[in-house]
């Protein structure tokens, strides 16, 4: 009898032991708030923005935030960035709670396999263009690059390079001003005189500044220009979208 | 060494007849008498049989452990046999703990009492009288003995072969015939049948009405813990979240709730309805549920009165305790969420954290502006100011995360019984418990599509755009019982009194888009909705009666009076906003209302304040008189019921006066109180009431009731009771104010006529052939609408999504006819089939009504123009002994069913309100004829069991199914939402220990984790026929027509290839509650 008295003790001892009346706030007070700015650019991939290890938002393409960052508990908050579907953290950064300092505003580049906070290009030459292009395209879509005037007639195009496979580099060209008052980037199909898209010279165009001896653009900056292929969908046509990735990491 | 005897080593069987006639002979030479006539052998010895008394008795024939029980009954020695030879023991010293006891209750063959009936042990001569109620008991040595039971005018019945075993009861509930011809004396002799569940289907046969109930037997066989979860083991009973019932699938609005005889109040504020999850299941005696209606009963219903009755006192002296653990699948190991806790929750009083609701409060939306100078508010900013102070700060709010803890719960009960008399029956008895349990559980709520919430995805592809949440209970329940009784052999006074102390808290928390704001590239983020309802429930019932018999004339009585306090107390209702940062996509915050909104604002803390105080008086007669050979009782009463209650509420709505100036969304709500200064009017926080925030509603009901009744007993076959019920029902609002401003103009519908309503009924049973009943029953009977339902008070409800609120009720009276045949085979076995037709005037039913423009649906309770149901009920408990005859372990294995089929036809009838040419609001009604059930109804609901209860082992499987049920009603039918049907499996296996004084039970309860699921049929599977949009009186099929592929029952459907969106059937609610395993055990001392 005093053994089950006794283990029913326990029991009854256990269970009011567990009968806790505090618990953890599941908004947490704010401590601490700051500004925070930043820009980048993730290529190829999708990248996840990890803050305190609790994922936040991924990248693709071209990334800015300006913005506050808040600290709800004590000590530093810590940024990881991970390439989508891999664990591994390719960049951390470390932002302190001391109010007393700002957060400088930083870059984030991912070339496609690391993440750094600079993305590098030449320095700008007077009279000289440089501009380097990069297509994210499907794997099928080789493409050649030409310039010509407002008519869209193809056979007076003249060609930058030619048969540039998707997802490569074509490294920065150096292009004195070219004859002409008002010249285009278009993209043919590689190896034809067909449009890329569509055939229709206005789809294919590609917004580049190129200098010319007769127009009011004479050269002299970087331009480092990404190219993305976006299908046709309910609400447009397939197009080209193109970002120069020196405005994101302008020095 | 002491010299051991042993006469001749021989086979005996206890059915074996002998004779012996001694005066004063030795012991021993019993023995050899017995040994030579039976060939039994006697185990003793020397010293042993030298303590034997001599021998006196006169034994003809009879078997030999009725002879063995008669001639050790003064001997200081007992008896065991064993291997079938008889050992002879000492007897223990302390003789009581070797004593069986016999107890029951002797009735005529309608289930009355029989008071003064004479009950004989024949081998013992102990002779006893039954008391007032029939209750009878005896104290005697283990054997095996024989009862006789004489009463004047009825035939003596002799039941044989009643088993006494030292320590235990043995429960004998005897039924007397009445003598057809009285020269003849007729002695009935049956053997004995075992246990309180033949009781309680002894007492099923013989009742007036249709009666189904559960025993505490039953009910200890169960994993239930409260009498909510118990009722939907009753035949054609089920609940709705364990408090609700639904009688013969009729829902709890038109059943009535009693406790000892005494009627509950409404435990729902806006919703006439006994939660029945306050009574806890160890706490009762049992449950019976009367399915019709006779003259003497005080009150009207149409699906069943649940008559609750607890532990009663005991025949005999007991003290248990008991102790059990919980755990919920869904539950334990998870975050269980709430707002800040008190430090006495797991006692179930508040530490007084919630106490922010002083008395005087100001009208500040009238009396002050934020942005106009004190010179212009009738309240000044220092006056506000003062005002948030006195109520005081926010720390509680904000939602914590809290460990699960496993359900507990203890009780200890303690029953006593004196004999004040030994020549007289004077009978003192008591039975007490105390009770104490504390359960935490957490529901998921998978999907919520109802009320105000975004009723379908944006796109229907898009996994993410779900409403998702939980519900947090908490609760934490004391009780306390006391019932007392004396009783002589005419006169019995009993009072009954319980307590039942109540803290439930219930949270939930639902994140998803609204139907203002769904999902969209601008509104990525879902929002938050969090509703805390801390109730302190008090609930308090003292009650006497009497009762006496003169002759032939019974006259009972009782007075009771029930108290129910219930207070919501800091109930806090709020939304969280969200903001984008850095590191939070999206970082959830709570914010305040705008000053300048009305209404309830984003975020209140609220007290609403719930009392009801209940007087109730009984009194009836009975004579009872033979005319010829037919037995009659002529009965006739008086009943009064005086009921009170009074709702306050005081809502204080958190505001700002410019929530754009204000950096809310970065101080912690638990902060908001250290910015209520107004040292900035229009950014400092503060408390917002106004006069419909600050209210109270008071309304008075009073019965008058008194009938006329005959029960009349022709021929052993036929029994007849026909009576008429006069009753005048009174109700009084006596303060009724709006507690929303759009609802100032709303009259509501009162067509309560104060004058007497005249309810006949009348039954026949007809019995050809014994334990066989037919029976035919008509009755009226009237349900009259809950006090608080004629109130204007109007309130968000988060299970709806939606406000809910009355557009006035009135009484609904109801023709009820019944058929039935019953067929009780054996002691505890019932099969039954019965028909059931009713006709309703005036049903009450909850319609959601979208009839506010710009406004989401919501929901009100208002009358429909009538109803019709009718239902087949079918019932089965039967024993499987016929397979095997004879095998113990078949005759202990029971399979139980009970299936009830309905069919029903509703003339909907809705409220409109339109204007006047005059300029003035008027209201008609659209009516719709519809082959629907009515609010609450189930077409179909079935029970199956199967129990074996061995000596120490016993395992009980109930699956119980709930087919389609009507949660709201509608006009139309997409607002119209119906529960999909469930099935549920619960289990218990018992053992017992220590000689049967500790026995464990382990429960399992939903052990298929089934959840609940609702619909409504979606607009895209039926179309409304042309031109019959404004028919103000037409029938369903001819305004709507289901789509090909669609019906009112779910049907999925498929998503549109063109549009993303889902042609079919739209879930709105899906909640599961888990599986829960509980381990309890209970020793008894």
């Amino acid at each position: 009898m005093k053994t089950q008295f006794f283990v029913l003790g326990i029991i009854i001892s256990i269970c009011i032991a567990a009968c806790k009346e505090s618990g953890d706030l599941v908004v947490k007070p704010v401590r601490a708030t700051k500004t925070i700015e930043f820009r980048g650019f993730a290529l190829g991939d999708t990248i996840e923005q990890y803050f305190d290890g609790k994922k936040v938002r991924e990248f693709h393409g071209r990334v800015t935030y300006s913005g506050r960052m808040i600290f709800d508990k004590e000590g530093p908050v810590i940024m990881d960035l991970k390439k989508k579907g891999d664990s591994k953290v390719l960049y951390s950064k470390v932002f302190e709670q001391d109010t007393t300092k700002t957060i400088p505003p930083f870059t984030i580049w991912y070339d496609g396999v690391k993440v750094s906070e600079t993305y590098n290009y030449p320095e700008p030459r007077p009279g000289i263009e440089q501009i380097a292009f990069y297509f994210d395209f499907p794997a099928n879509m080789p493409v050649d690059i030409v310039y010509g005037d407002a008519s869209g007639d193809v056979n007076g195009m003249q060609y930058l390079a030619r048969n540039v496979q998707p997802k490569q580099w074509v490294d920065f060209m150096e292009i004195e001003p070219l004859d002409g008052t008002e010249l285009y980037v278009f993209l043919l199909k590689a190896g034809t005189k067909e449009f890329l898209i569509q055939n229709r010279f206005e789809l294919s165009y590609i917004q580049a500044q190129l200098p010319t001896t007769g127009g009011w653009y004479q050269g002299g900056d970087v331009q480092s220009l990404f190219a993305r292929y976006v299908p046709a969908s309910d609400q447009q046509e397939e197009q080209i979208a193109v970002e120069n990735l020196i405005d994101t990491f302008r020095r | 060494m002491l010299l051991i005897t042993m006469l001749q080593v021989n086979a005996v069987t206890l059915a074996q007849k002998v004779t012996i006639n001694v005066t004063n002979a030795p012991l021993v030479q019993v023995f050899d008498s017995i040994r030579d006539q039976s060939g039994v052998d006697f185990f003793f010895s020397a010293s042993l049989i030298s303590k034997a008394k001599p021998v006196s008795v006169r034994i003809n024939e009879q078997e030999l452990g009725i002879a063995l029980a008669e001639i050790f009954l003064n001997q200081p020695l007992t008896y065991v046999i064993k291997n079938n030879a008889v050992q002879v023991r000492i007897k223990e010293q302390n003789a009581a703990d070797n004593i069986g006891r016999i107890s029951g209750k002797v009735m005529d063959d309608r289930g009355e009492p029989l008071p003064g009936a004479t009950i004989k042990i024949i081998q013992t001569g102990q002779t006893i009288q039954s008391s007032p109620d029939g209750t009878y008991r005896f104290s005697v040595n283990p054997g095996i003995y024989t009862l006789e039971v004489t009463y004047v005018s009825f035939q003596t019945r002799r039941i044989t072969d009643v088993t006494v075993t030292a320590n235990e009861l043995t429960t004998l509930n005897i039924t007397l015939n009445a003598v057809i011809n009285s020269l003849n004396q007729i002695v009935v002799t049956s053997g004995y049948k075992k246990g309180s569940v033949a009781g309680h289907y002894s007492q099923q046969k013989n009742a007036a009405a249709v009666t189904n109930g559960i025993s505490s037997e039953q009910i200890s066989a169960t994993p239930d813990r409260h009498v909510g979860e118990t009722l939907s083991r009753i035949s054609g009973v089920s609940t709705t979240d364990g408090s609700k019932v639904v009688v013969r699938g009729i829902a709890e609005r038109y059943n009535v709730a009693t406790l000892n005889g005494s009627i509950l109040p409404s435990t729902d504020v806006q919703e006439r309805n006994f939660e029945f999850d306050l009574i806890p299941s160890n706490m009762v005696e049992n449950i019976v549920v009367s399915k019709s209606v006779t003259a003497d009963m005080p009150y009207g219903f149409a699906g069943g009165a649940v008559q609750v009755n607890t532990k009663a006192i005991p025949s005999e002296n007991f003290m248990s305790f008991s102790a059990g653990l919980g755990y919920n699948s869904r539950t334990m190991g998870k975050d269980f969420l709430g707002y800040g806790r008190g430090k006495y929750d797991y006692f179930g009083f508040d530490d007084g954290s919630r106490d922010h609701f002083p008395k005087d409060i100001l009208n500040i939306e009238s009396g002050f502006k934020p942005n106009q100078p004190d010179d212009q508010n009738e309240v000044s900013l220092a006056e506000v100011a003062d005002q948030n102070k006195r109520i005081g700060g926010t720390e509680r709010l904000g939602t914590r995360s809290y460990q699960a803890a496993p359900a507990q719960n203890y009780q200890f009960s303690l029953g006593r019984v004196y004999s004040l008399s030994k020549n007289k029956t004077r009978n003192f008895g008591f039975v007490s418990s105390v009770n104490y349990r504390n359960t935490q559980r957490n529901n998921y709520i998978r999907n919520m599509r109802r009320g105000s919430w975004s009723l379908r995805p944006t796109n229907g592809d898009d996994l993410d755009d779900v409403n998702t949440g939980n519900l947090y209970n908490f609760n934490t329940n004391l009780g306390a019982l006391l019932n007392a009784g004396f009783s002589t052999d005419k006169h019995q006074i009993q009072t009954q009194n319980i307590y039942n102390r109540v803290f439930d808290n219930q949270f939930s928390r639902i994140t998803g888009w609204s139907w203002e704001q769904p999902k969209s590239p601008d509104n990525p983020f879902p929002e938050v909705e969090e509703d805390e309802r801390p109730k302190f429930t008090d609930l308090l019932q003292n009650r006497i009666s009497g009762k006496h018999v003169f002759g032939r004339f019974t006259i009972d009585w009782n007075a009771s009076r029930t108290h129910l306090k219930q207070v919501e107390q800091d109930a806090i209702s709020g939304g969280l906003g969200n903001t984008v940062y850095a590191n939070y996509a999206p970082l959830y915050h709570y914010y305040p209302g705008q000053a300048s909104d009305p209404g309830w604002g984003n975020l209140n803390r609220g007290q609403f304040s719930y009392r009801e105080a209940d007087k109730e008086a009984m009194f009836n007669a009975a004579y009872n008189f033979r005319l010829g050979s037919t037995n009659h009782i002529f009965k006739t009463g008086y009943n009064y019921l005086h009921r009170h209650l009074f709702y306050d509420w005081l809502v204080l709505p958190i505001v700002v006066g410019d929530v754009f100036r204000s950096s809310y969304a970065e101080i912690p709500v638990q902060e908001w109180g250290d910015h209520m200064d107004m040292k900035n009017p229009m950014t400092s926080f503060y408390y917002k009431t106004s006069k419909y925030l600050d209210a109270g509603f008071e309304g008075k009901g009073i019965t008058h009731g008194s009938y006329v009744m005959t029960d009349s007993k022709i021929g052993a076959m036929l029994r007849v009771i026909w009576g008429v019920r006069a009753e005048h029902f009174e109700l009084d609002t006596i303060k009724n104010p709006t507690s929303l401003m759009t609802d100032d103009n709303v009259k509501l519908l009162l067509e309560e006529e104060k004058a007497w309503r005249f309810l006949p009924s009348a039954s026949a049973t007809f019995s050809p052939i014994a334990d066989l009943n037919l029976r035919v029953a008509y009755a009226k009977s009237a349900v009259r609408p809950g006090l608080m339902e004629n109130s204007r008070f109007s309130r968000y409800n988060p299970n709806y999504g939606t406000r809910v609120r009355s557009q006035g009720v009135t009484t609904s009276i109801i023709d009820n006819y019944d058929l039935k045949a019953e067929w009780f085979p054996k002691a505890g076995e019932v099969i039954s089939a019965g028909y059931f037709y009713k006709k309703f005037d005036k049903p009450a039913e909850f319609y959601r009504i979208n009839d506010e423009s710009g406004g989401s649906a919501y929901v009100t309770i208002g009358n429909s123009d009538w109803a019709k149901v009718k239902g087949w009920e079918f019932e089965i408990r039967k024993s499987l002994d016929f397979i095997l005859p004879g095998a113990l372990f078949m005759n202990n294995i029971f399979l139980t069913g009970n299936l009830t089929l309905q069919k029903s036809e509703v003339r909907s009838r809705e409220i409109r309100y339109a204007k006047g040419s005059d300029g003035n609001d008027s209201t008609y009604f659209n009516y719709l004829k519809h082959p629907r059930q009515l609010y609450g109804q189930v077409p179909l609901l079935y029970n199956l069991g199967a129990q074996y209860t061995g000596k120490r082992f016993g395992i009980n499987l109930v699956y119980n199914y709930m087919g389609y049920k009507t949660f709201v009603t509608s006009s139309e039918p997409m607002l119209a939402e119906y529960e999909r049907p469930r099935a549920q499996l619960d289990m218990q296996l018992s053992y017992r220990f220590f000689g049967n004084k500790m026995q464990a039970r382990l429960n399992v309860r939903n052990l298929t984790d089934a959840p609940y699921r609702f619909f409504v049929n979606d607009a895209s599977t039926y179309e409304q026929k042309p031109g019959t949009e404004d028919l103000l009186n037409a029938e369903w099929g001819d305004r709507y027509e289901y789509k090909s592929g669609f019906s009112e029952k779910f049907e999925k459907g498929y998503t549109d290839k063109e549009t993303g969106q889902l042609i079919g059937d739209r879930e709105t609610f899906t909640n599961y509650v888990g599986r829960t395993t509980s381990l309890s055990l209970t020793y008894n001392f």
